[in-house]
């Protein structure tokens, strides 16, 4: 890898070119194994793509630019209590439309941190959800027969189906 | 040989280490490793180990089992396996007598499914060799006119083996054999359920069966149409799928097809064979893959073409061998059935032999003098290479038909305790339902507090399963203790009338009520918690009896045996010790008129009895009714001699530690045994009061490190907190006298009084006047908080830490917790 390149370009999924500092892209494992077998340079043809769509790829990119300098140096206190907040502002978005989203693509890019963060952030969410609420964000039919419920409710008394 | 290196005290080795080495032995040693030493008997049985054991020998050490049927010896079945390294071994044998037919369907997981048939009864077994274990499956079919096909197989979505038997009648006239009932055998409920399978009409089965990736396979056909397919179950779905058949090339003649496994996917080899001469053949093979993907289930299956080989065989060929039947892929073997002429072998090939007919010696005479002329011959061909290997001879045609991979393994076939095995290549069923990939959800679920998620089991099957599955409750076990650890207390001034009023501290300090014990307000009192579950101790009527609890899951279970009318002091103990992944509860008898223990037993959870226990070093020694649990150990404080009795789960036994080299203020004063990041611990503290309503108080912690060495010595202490402080009444916190209770996350534990708010300007206190405090005072910032505040002369002392946790009261099948 040449050190001179600060940036590199990647194509999300829906062809959308987007700009990734070298010190972020290393967050990701992929991400850092193309850096060392790829010679990126300005005159390189090739723009790597990530299977993730743009919208869901601006915010990876922004948890990336925000997390790299710590990642890379290591911080005081002050400055992890600070990063909590702001991871705790950037997960505020909608489950269905983008926190699954990022989900895959944390897993898919081997984030760890991010894969944490917004595991904790489903699991948040759902904390005080009803049952029906959580099969309709996860897309799950009610697959028990109705001696299964009535055994379950049995087993928890208080236990609701709906 | 070389000398065996002394390991010496198996503790020193870690506990990884020594998993990590023992999973990579064969069954047959582990078996009489087991009487190695105890912790290895109890390793060796867990199903942690059980499960990577198995993980680890289905990725190096996969076998082959095959079937003699040509043998003259008077076996049911005559089973060999070959292992990794292409040697053999006879397979101890089945303990069915031979007089009716006996049948391998399959195996999975190093456990094999057998079908016994006489003309009347029709029973299934499952044997794992490896283990010499055999049970029969319950329920056998009596009087059944037709055919039934049996299906076995493992999956690991639901972790479960399940057995399938297909009944087709026997139609007096016409040709229609039909499916006409399917049930379902699951091991873990033990019970058969009927399956429906509308889908198989008109579709006729074919008796081999394979298994892979969670369903079992045959072929069939549809004889409207003459049309071929593969007929799958999904064993977690217990749904039938008709699955197309690769397209295989029309313009050979047809000459056969097998259904087989390759690398855990359904596979076809299909073969065609031109014979050129009598010994000469030219041979065609093809292996189709299918993958499964997502859509409609005429549309999902794709199949890859992975080889296609042309090769050659000719009897005059050095290998010698022709008329080559593939049988299964074994590695990156193609194994096959041959034949072989017999006798006329050339001088040269007789010295060659010399070698292979050794090993063929212990299938006795198979070169017999009787006048065959051609010999089968088991035979590897290497999809490389293309190298061809003789494995076996025998004499009949088709004597190596019956042919399976398999793993020896310790699974039991009784308890499938198994945890998940293998995630790799796990199935999108239905695109919608796995919304997100299998391993995201749990990563999910783990976070989640126990309230949520017993509500979350109605949410589907999966997650029903997923969340009473023993590897998932100790993963949110684990996560659970590291990030929501919580604090248990006793509010023993409320006014209701409860035998125990407990409430918990969240790990954001707010405090819930629990749901009451389900008990008369008889004398109860809680002796501890161990990875969410609580023991408690009854006492009514000179009965005294104990209980485990799980009041996140509001499950509770009596330990049997009570003790009636004993005349003294019973001390209990309780805790976990990771490394024989148990549960333990120790009974300590004092009678009246002595002073010395003269009795104990210990129960453990997973054998659920009692047993006697040695305790000859606790000789003028005192327990005491506070007893606390670390690290695999219990502890208790005897304050006269100023020690600590430890009793180590996992061995049994006591030691006697010594205390802190503590000064004389702080010894007269007060200790109090704790526990500190998952280690004994003590916390002294000495109190100087200015005034009435004014302190200075030293509070120190020491921690215990076990090192190596005799009992004396092993124990070294560490300062790892001194604080000195002031507390004052007219302060704005306005808590005096503190007693230090626990250290919980970064925060010291402590009972204080306070002064009532009405009274805080009358001149003279009244007893009444001061309210005692339950405040957390952080270790880091020295800030204090108050939690709870009660009637004076009540205090907070009954207080644990505790996290809220799956764990059943019942069966203790929880697989090792990693230790920090």
């Amino acid at each position: 890898m040449s050190s001179s390149v600060e940036a590199i370009t990647v194509l999300s999924s829906d062809g959308d070119e987007f700009k990734i500092t070298v010190s972020a892209a290393k967050l990701s494992k992929p991400l850092n194994w193309m850096l060392e077998d790829v010679c990126f340079s300005d005159d390189c043809d090739e723009v790597p793509t990530i299977e993730v769509n743009s919208k869901t790829l601006v915010k990876v990119i922004e948890y990336c630019e925000k997390h790299a300098p710590r990642a890379n140096s290591g911080a005081s206190d002050s400055d992890a209590e600070e990063l909590k907040k702001w991871d705790i502002e950037f997960m505020k978005m909608d489950v269905k439309d983008i926190l699954f989203h990022i989900l895959m693509a944390a897993n898919y890019l081997h984030m760890e941190g991010l894969y944490d963060l917004a595991c904790q952030t489903a699991a948040d969410l759902m904390k005080g959800m009803t049952v029906s609420q959580i099969r309709k964000i996860f897309h799950i039919k009610n697959d028990f027969s109705s001696e299964e419920q009535e055994q379950l409710r049995r087993q928890h008394p208080g236990c609701s189906f709906d | 040989m070389a000398e065996m290196v002394v390991l010496g005290n198996p503790k020193l080795l870690t506990q990884a280490i020594l998993k990590n080495i023992l999973k990579r032995l064969p069954v047959k040693s582990l078996l009489r490793f087991q009487c190695v030493c105890k912790q290895w008997r109890t390793l060796i049985k867990t199903p942690s180990f059980i499960a990577d054991h198995l993980h680890h020998s289905t990725h190096h050490n996969s076998s082959l089992l095959f079937q003699r049927s040509g043998s003259d010896k008077d076996l049911p079945v005559d089973i060999y396996f070959l292992d990794c390294e292409k040697q053999f071994h006879e397979v101890q044998n089945i303990p069915l007598d031979s007089s009716v037919r006996v049948r391998i369907v399959g195996s999975s997981n190093g456990l094999l499914c057998v079908e016994r048939s006489s003309v009347q009864v029709h029973s299934l077994f499952l044997w794992n060799p490896a283990i010499r274990k055999i049970s029969l499956v319950h329920s056998n079919v009596y009087d059944f006119e037709g055919s039934i096909y049996v299906g076995y197989g493992y999956s690991p979505i639901v972790d479960d083996y399940k057995i399938l038997r297909c009944y087709v009648p026997e139609e007096e006239y016409g040709d229609e054999d039909e499916v006409n009932r399917v049930e379902v055998y699951s091991l873990s409920t033990r019970r058969w359920k009927k399956v429906k399978f509308g889908n198989l009409n008109g579709v006729n089965f074919q008796s081999d069966t394979v298994s892979a990736n969670g369903a079992m396979f045959w072929l069939g056909s549809k004889p409207d149409n003459e049309e071929e397919l593969v007929i799958s179950f999904d064993i977690a779905e217990e749904a039938f799928t008709l699955v197309p058949m690769p397209p295989l090339d029309e313009s050979h003649k047809y000459s056969g097809h097998k259904l087989t496994v390759h690398e855990n996917k359904l596979a076809v080899i299909s073969h065609f064979i031109e014979a050129v001469s009598f010994t000469t053949d030219s041979w065609y093979i093809d292996l189709w893959v299918g993958e499964e993907g997502i859509g409609a289930p005429k549309e999902r299956w794709r199949w890859t073409k992975k080889y296609s080989l042309i090769t050659y065989t000719d009897a005059e060929h050095p290998s010698g061998i022709f008329r080559i039947n593939p049988l299964c892929i074994w590695r990156d073997e193609l194994v096959c059935n041959g034949v072989e002429r017999s006798g006329i072998v050339s001088k040269t090939d007789c010295e060659k032999n010399i070698e292979v007919n050794e090993m063929f010696g212990m299938f006795g005479e198979t070169e017999s003098e009787e006048n065959t002329e051609v010999i089968s011959v088991l035979c590897l061909s290497n999809l490389r290479t293309n190298k061809l290997r003789k494995i076996a001879t025998g004499r009949c045609g088709n004597e190596f038909s019956v042919i399976l991979s398999h793993t020896e393994s310790l699974v039991p076939i009784d308890g499938i305790g198994i945890r998940q095995v293998n995630t790799i290549g796990q199935k999108i069923v239905d695109g919608n339902t796995r919304f997100l990939p299998q391993e995201i959800i749990p990563n999910i679920l783990k976070r989640l507090p126990v309230k949520s998620l017993l509500r979350f089991q109605c949410v589907c099957k999966q997650w029903k399963n997923l969340i009473i599955a023993p590897s998932f409750i100790a993963n949110h076990l684990h996560h659970s203790t590291h990030h929501n650890p919580s604090l248990l207390f006793q509010w023993s001034g409320s006014n209701k009338r409860l035998p125990v009023d407990l409430h918990l501290v969240d790990c954001k300090k707010q405090v819930h009520e629990v749901q009451n014990i389900p008990f008369d307000s008889v004398h109860v009192r809680i002796i501890g918690s161990c990875n969410g579950l609580l023991c408690v101790q009854c006492t009514s009527n000179r009965v005294h009896s104990l209980f485990l609890w799980n009041p996140a899951t509001r499950k509770i279970r009596q330990v049997h045996n009570n003790v009636h009318d004993f005349e003294g002091r019973i001390y209990v103990g309780y805790g976990f010790s990771p490394i024989v992944n148990d549960y333990k509860i120790l009974r300590a008898y004092v009678p009246e008129d002595e002073d010395e223990v003269n009795r104990v037993e210990v129960y453990s959870l997973s054998t659920q009895r009692w047993r006697k226990i040695k305790f000859g070093n606790l000789e003028g020694v005192n327990l005491n009714y506070e007893t606390l649990n670390a690290n695999g150990a219990m502890f208790w404080h005897d304050m006269e001699e100023d020690l600590v009795v430890s009793f180590d789960i996992a061995s049994d036994a006591f030691t006697l530690i010594p205390m802190p080299p503590l000064d004389k203020y702080e010894k007269c004063f007060g200790c109090k045994l704790i526990v500190y990041e998952n280690k004994l611990a003590v916390i002294s503290h000495f109190l100087k009061s200015v005034s009435f309503t004014t302190d200075s108080w030293y509070i120190d912690l020491w921690v215990v490190e076990e090192g190596v060495g005799v009992p004396q010595e092993r124990w070294s202490w560490i300062k790892k907190y001194s604080l000195i402080t002031h507390t004052d009444a007219g302060h704005p916190s306005g808590v005096f006298r503190i007693d230090p209770l626990c250290i919980w996350r970064d925060e010291l534990v402590c009972n204080g009084l306070e002064i009532d708010g009405k009274a805080k300007h009358k001149e003279d206190l009244k007893e009444d006047d001061v309210l005692s405090v339950l405040c957390l005072s952080n270790l880091r910032t020295n800030e204090l908080r108050k939690i709870a505040t009660d009637r004076c002369s009540v205090d907070f002392s009954v207080i644990f830490n505790h996290v809220e946790s799956l764990v059943p009261t019942d069966s203790i099948r929880i697989q090792e917790i990693h230790r920090a």
